[in-house]
């Protein structure tokens, strides 16, 4: 019985770091219908800039997440106005902005590689120690991650239901002409969501390697099951994103205590297959009605 | 390659020139390391041109192809290994095979759109690599791959330079039977049935163009020559290991295809040549590579986003057809 309530409180941990990645991932989906492969790169990249702020330039380590959370905003803003902002409606543009963000992805691992080598790096953002409660093992780490991503995710449906902005990119997402007709300029809806969305992967990134450990392509599993919890919650739909993280999550410690870690992913992907023969939009995700 | 530029000047015969220039390569040189290098050119252009097939004519966003690619190779070691039967016979049965697996793969993918089905596909390509790489019980060979499961005998036949001349022209064959079955497929009622579809989908429907059908026909038959090519690879590698899921490898072909010019004749075979040849004028900075490769598909993507089969036609002023748009195929809007 430990067992299981510790797998289900390791699942629920997992899950809070996926939400975070997942909703980023499903807010470009929403916005600009663009696929972004280039995600777990830029988790990558921002667990890397949490490092350099610890351990090259020497700030305490709680900084790391915020300076990791800014920088990364900055390189998802570049990276929307020199390569994905010139793709959008020109001819293929959906299958060229997902080649070009995965050969970003590509690009940047590389490069992580050639500056950090391949050796595994500790997150300094961190904190050793843990308590025994109702007989489950909790580090304080884990309720550093917790708690992180509840504020993360709660400032975030703030920003999304009360600014101004927030609204924007919402009116964008459901009706992109006619949000333009009333006066949002989707450039800077586009710019402002892929901002938020990179500095969403950085905070992830920096939560995910205090668990594990930073490493050049660490990210690209993570992102292929946030593309599960996407698929899962209906692309473009945040709150079933969020559902679907958790219990993504849960499903994935549950299958790990007891069939093993090597199935977590082939049974997630198997479970995802089924979903999607009868739900082809996801189990949140509400039906697309298509005109001809 | 060699192709391109001679589209003008020798009109609609340049194809047959190029296949011509090929087959004399053999004669003209003994560099190993080139014939190594234009049988992987083969190869890749081979698996392009079927799977532009299904992305460019089909306008199916699938990415599952690279799997198919390896399962095809990794049967006939298999069954060279477990059962002992040689590459020779199981050519054929790979591809078959290849193509029951890529029905059971559209059955449920092709009921989806756009973006829905990318990702799933992706998401069998990780299955289907993490099932064999996890594989301990010896079946796959698991981390370690399989080797020494038989070859073709061409170096028994041929000797040992003889050999690759062997592979070589092999290779060259099955390409060609892979783009004759292609450009068959573009202009047979199956490429009307998609053009029809791309055009207008309400009335196509109406008179009884089923989407559904034809792309699980051409997912399925495009299957069938990726899987044979697979065989093939593996065979002639002699060597067939889990790191030939890898995701880079994956990358690149479909970026070959786009760069190239997706649903356009012989845009990827284009896009092929050109990023192989761009990613050898690399081999002397490995760590530069990927990076290099990588910033080269930006580019062109931003600068022709049709590809450049299409640019080069206009370049030369000749007419375009309007190559398929997965984006208006699929109606992900």
């Amino acid at each position: 019985m430990a067992a299981l309530i510790q797998t289900i409180y390791s699942g629920l941990v997992l899950g809070a770091i996926y939400a975070l990645m997942a909703v980023g991932l499903t807010l470009i989906f929403g916005a600009l219908r663009v696929l972004n492969l280039a995600h777990g790169a830029l988790m990558m990249m921002g667990a890397y800039v949490s490092w350099l702020t610890a351990e090259w330039i020497g700030l305490p380590a709680f900084l790391g997440l915020p300076v990791s959370f800014i920088t990364m905003m900055l390189v998802g803003f570049a990276i929307y106005k020199l390569l994905i902002g010139p793709m959008i409606g020109k001819p293929n543009w959906e299958t060229n902005t997902f080649i070009a963000t995965s050969g970003l992805a590509l690009a940047l691992e590389s490069f992580a590689l050639l500056v950090f080598g391949p050796r595994n790096q500790a997150q300094p953002f961190a904190i050793a120690g843990n308590f025994q409660f109702l007989g489950v093992t909790i580090s304080y780490q884990n309720l550093v991650i917790m708690a992180v991503a509840a504020v993360a995710l709660i400032l975030m449906e703030r920003f999304l239901t009360q600014t101004r902005s927030g609204l924007a990119i919402r009116a964008t997402a459901q009706l992109p002409d006619a949000a333009q007709l009333m006066g949002i300029r989707q450039d800077h809806v586009f710019l402002l969501v892929l901002g938020l969305s990179s500095g969403l992967a950085a905070l992830s990134g920096v939560l995910l390697s205090s668990i594990f450990f930073i490493a050049p392509t660490f990210g690209f599993h993570p992102m292929l099951k946030s593309f599960i919890i996407c698929i899962f919650g209906g692309l473009g739909n945040i709150r079933g994103t969020l559902y679907a993280a958790f219990i993504i999550g849960i499903t994935e410690a549950l299958v790990s205590l007891y069939l093993g870690v090597r199935f977590a992913l082939p049974v997630m992907f198997g479970l995802i297959i089924v979903v999607l023969i009868f739900r082809p939009t996801g189990l949140f995700g509400q039906r697309e009605v298509v005109r001809l | 390659m060699n192709s391109a530029p001679m589209a003008t000047g020798l009109g609609r015969h340049w194809p047959w020139i190029a296949v011509l220039a090929f087959v004399a390569v053999p004669w003209i040189t003994d560099d190993r390391y080139l014939l190594a290098m234009i049988i992987l050119f083969f190869v890749w252009s081979l698996v392009v041109v079927q799977w532009n097939l299904v992305l460019g004519q089909a306008g199916i966003f699938s990415l599952v192809q690279f799997a198919i690619f390896n399962l095809g190779a990794y049967f006939t070691a298999i069954v060279g290994t477990h059962l002992q039967i040689p590459p020779a016979i199981s050519l054929v049965p790979a591809g078959l095979f290849c193509a029951l697996f890529g029905l059971l793969v559209g059955l449920p993918c092709l009921r989806l759109r756009g973006p829905y089905v990318a990702l799933l596909t992706l998401a069998t390509h990780s299955v289907v690599y993490l099932m064999i790489f996890a594989d301990t019980s010896g079946f796959t060979g698991g981390g370690y791959g399989l080797y020494g499961f038989g070859d073709y005998g061409f170096r028994d036949m041929f000797g040992s330079f003889g050999q690759l001349v062997a592979y070589y022209y092999m290779a060259l064959v099955l390409l060609i039977i892979g783009c004759l079955v292609a450009i068959w497929v573009m202009r047979s009622p199956l490429g009307l049935a998609f053009r029809a579809l791309r055009d207008s989908e309400g009335y196509a429907g109406a008179i009884g163009i089923s989407r559904y059908r034809y792309q699980l026909i051409v997912f399925t038959l495009t299957s069938f020559f990726i899987g044979v090519a697979g065989s093939f690879y593996g065979t002639y590698l002699g060597l067939v290991d889990a790191t030939g899921f890898d995701f880079g490898t994956l990358m690149l072909l479909l970026a070959m295809i786009v760069v190239g010019g997706m649903g356009t004749r012989w845009g990827p075979i284009l896009g092929c040549a050109l990023l192989m040849v761009l990613s050898e004028f690399m081999r002397d900075y490995p760590q530069w590579r990927t990076m290099a490769v990588g910033g080269t598909v930006i580019v062109f993507l931003l600068l022709w986003p049709r590809g450049i089969a299409d640019a080069l036609a206009r370049l030369f002023g000749r007419s375009t057809k309007k190559p398929a748009s997965s984006a208006e195929a699929n109606g992900t809007g």
